[in-house]
């Protein structure tokens, strides 16, 4: 009875979850065991994609790096493993001593803090990240990642590490790209079982398998590889011509804001459906998030099965014999299934809407430059619902100028301090941005 | 000098002639879906007051659509290709890569509900409504903004095995699907429920069932074959026939909307 060991196997996660493990079990990455159920995988399946992920990227005290992943394994050793220092002062376990206690041991943002953050600190494993510098479907780069770690995402959990030395912080960035590859690269594995409808028992051994081993590299982790070794052509780079020049008079900016205004409440760019007629980020706000909107599919499947669970019941009572006993099976193996999700859902993040962020305290999660301001136009936020307003890809079509864009960032800028309602009477000594 | 001309012309018009006959012999699927019972309502969508355009026009929520005689719309049949393999794709199909297709934001609905593109076929993502939407399509990684009165042009970029969901975020009452395939032999059901794929190459080969309100649609009957637990029959196509699958009834438990 697979799902039986399954709900075995959840149960000692759930133990180990509430118990602590024993000082001498060193950390072990975690299996996506939503991932794993939703795809209706054995429990020999999972002891051997765990396997496969080991072989290719190793344990968090030991990281590996298959020449294919392009990382640098000084830099992971340097990030990975128990947090020591040596007489020196060089430090390692940078992600255990910085990183872990919020965004996990595997990356999967559910380290012990995580419950408590608002928001929830980034699962690196869907290779999906929201402040970036590239076109919407590409991946950041060592740049984006490094700014965040440098300067932390403004009024949430993340700190900001300005402090690290350089080394730490490329240390760092390295295992993040590590994390997720390996996040990616088991979402890959856990795809491929389903797709494949392997029977639960099948082999899934690449050390046997030559074509499975060919699969696994040139296929799956060639498909995860591709978004990140294709990062430099889909850095968005502003044309010269319309970046606003740092020298304008005053007319000129408040022709700009205005412009952008404009745009802000207008059908082109639209941002006040979201944002809210007065920038509160008070408009739509029934969206989730990418990250909350797999836990709302996974609870909304898990009453399914309850409601088709209550159905099987109520048809038993009409069968009898050899039908009986094949309905009572299935009866069974649901029942164990029910089980399994109800005990993960009751240890998953509550799933949280994705809110508009509020533009008139001047806080900009991804940084408050000019040019972060123009990504997020341009680019919309990934994983946020946030669209974008330039290409999907390099050379495609833009719903905006980048003109507009610009327009759109003076008037984002200076939507703080332009008054909720309109002020009955304008006083003429206060000299207004507008 | 004419002669020899219209010599190597005749040549080459007999190569071109000869071509497709080179090609895999041909054959054709078809069928009717039909609800068996009576699917429950689908809840109605929650469509605030936020856009009033939206909210005058009350979109209806078409996530289970059945029509006259039990007919039951919007059921995807397509060949799944194992993977590695491939599929021959009949002449007929060289010239729709390059037709776009049209996905419209039209009265505050997708339409249609389910959209089916090949990889590197030209995707028009239109907006007839006097408000502004946004399309975002996780496969493709795209979420553009599209004004009112609008269009967008993108490309398919890449395929799924299943599926993959369409929404905009300004509206989050709006869902829809996209299928993206590297092949043409995809398929959904009409108003009327029926559905055809032309020009198959003859042989056996594995069929993907499935609804949008159910996922892959397992274990269901067929004249051919009886889908497996993840929604996939082997249906043998015959060179020059047309394998009609009848009326295929899917039991009315299966379209539960929650």
């Amino acid at each position: 009875m697979p799902y039986r060991t399954l709900a075995k196997f959840v149960g000692i996660f759930a133990i180990v979850a509430l118990t602590g493990c024993g000082q001498t079990e060193p950390p072990a990455f975690r299996l996506d065991m939503v991932k794993v159920t939703e795809n209706e995988i054995s429990p020999k399946h999972q002891q051997a994609i765990a396997d496969i992920l080991g072989a290719m990227f190793g344990t968090p005290d030991a990281p590996f790096a298959m020449p294919e992943t392009g990382l640098d394994e000084r830099k992971l050793k340097m990030a990975a493993g128990p947090v020591w220092s040596n007489e020196a002062g060089d430090k390692h376990g940078l992600y255990r001593r910085h990183c872990a206690h919020c965004h996990g041991i595997s990356g999967d943002g559910q380290g012990p803090t995580a419950a408590i953050l608002n928001p929830y600190p980034r699962d690196y494993r869907r290779g999906l990240f929201k402040f970036k510098g590239t076109f919407t479907a590409a991946q950041p780069t060592d740049e984006d990642l490094r700014r965040i770690i440098l300067n932390g995402v403004l009024a949430t959990a993340m700190p900001a590490f300005a402090l690290l030395p350089p080394d730490e912080v490329d240390a760092l960035v390295e295992y993040v790209k590590y994390l997720s590859m390996r996040g990616q690269m088991e979402t890959a594995l856990e795809n491929y079982v389903f797709d494949e409808g392997l029977e639960p028992d099948a082999p899934l051994d690449p050390a046997t398998d030559a074509e499975l081993k060919d699969i696994i590299v040139n296929d799956l982790l060639a498909g995860v590889m591709e978004g990140w070794n294709t990062v430099v052509e889909q850095v968005v780079v502003p044309t010269e011509e319309g970046i606003p020049p740092t020298d304008r008079s005053a007319e000129e900016i408040t022709a700009s804001v205005n412009a952008g205004r404009e745009l802000f409440f207008g059908a082109k760019a639209n941002c006040v459906k979201c944002h809210g007629p007065t920038g509160l980020g008070d408009g739509q706000q029934d969206n989730y998030d990418d990250w909350s909107a797999v836990t709302v599919k996974f609870e909304d499947d898990t009453r399914a099965l309850a409601d088709e669970i209550k159905g099987l019941k109520q048809d038993l009572k009409k069968k009898t014999g050899d039908e009986r006993a094949a309905a009572e099976k299935e009866l069974k193996t649901k029942v164990a299934q029910l089980a399994v999700r109800n005990e993960l859902i009751a240890h998953m993040l509550t799933p949280r809407r994705a809110i508009p962020r509020n533009l008139r305290d001047g806080t900009y999660r991804g940084g408050r430059r000019d040019i972060d301001l123009f990504w997020r136009v341009f680019a919309g936020i990934p994983g946020m619902g946030m669209p974008a307003t330039g290409p999907s890809a390099p050379g495609g079509q833009g719903t905006l100028t980048e003109q507009e864009m610009w327009q759109i960032v003076d008037y984002i800028q200076s939507l703080p301090f332009e008054p909720i309602s309109e002020p009955q009477v304008r006083r003429v000594n206060v000299r207004t941005v507008n | 000098m004419l002669k020899t001309l219209t010599s190597s012309t005749l040549i080459l018009l007999s190569l071109l002639a000869t071509a497709p006959s080179m090609a895999a012999e041909w054959g054709s699927l078809k069928g009717r879906f039909v609800v068996d019972g009576k699917p429950a309502d689908p809840p109605p969508l929650l469509v605030d007051g936020k856009d009033p355009f939206c909210f005058q026009n009350k979109p209806e929520n078409d996530i289970v659509v059945v029509g006259e005689d039990n007919a039951l719309k919007n059921v995807l049949v397509y060949l799944r290709v194992p993977r590695r393999g491939e599929v021959e794709i009949h002449p007929n199909y060289a010239a729709t890569l390059n037709q776009p297709v049209t996905l419209d934001n039209n009265g505050c609905k997708f339409v249609p509900r389910i959209t089916l593109v090949r990889v590197g076929q030209p995707l028009v993502i239109k907006n007839s409504d006097p408000t502004g939407h946004n399309t975002n399509i996780g496969l493709f990684g795209f979420n553009p903004v599209i004004p009112a009165n609008t269009e967008n042009k993108v490309k398919a970029t890449k395929d799924a095995p299943l599926p993959m969901p369409v929404m905009c975020n300004i509206h989050p009452f709006m869902h829809a699907h996209v299928l993206s395939q590297k092949h043409p032999y995809m398929a959904v059901s009409g108003d009327d429920g029926s559905f055809e794929i032309k020009d198959l190459p003859a042989g056996t080969h594995e069929f993907q069932l499935w609804h949008e309100a159910q996922g892959y649609i397992k274990d269901l009957v067929l004249k051919g074959g009886k889908a497996n637990r993840q929604g996939r029959v082997n249906l043998k196509i015959e060179p020059g026939k047309t394998l009609d699958l009848g009326d295929v009834k899917i039991p009315a438990s299966k379209l539960t909307v929650r």
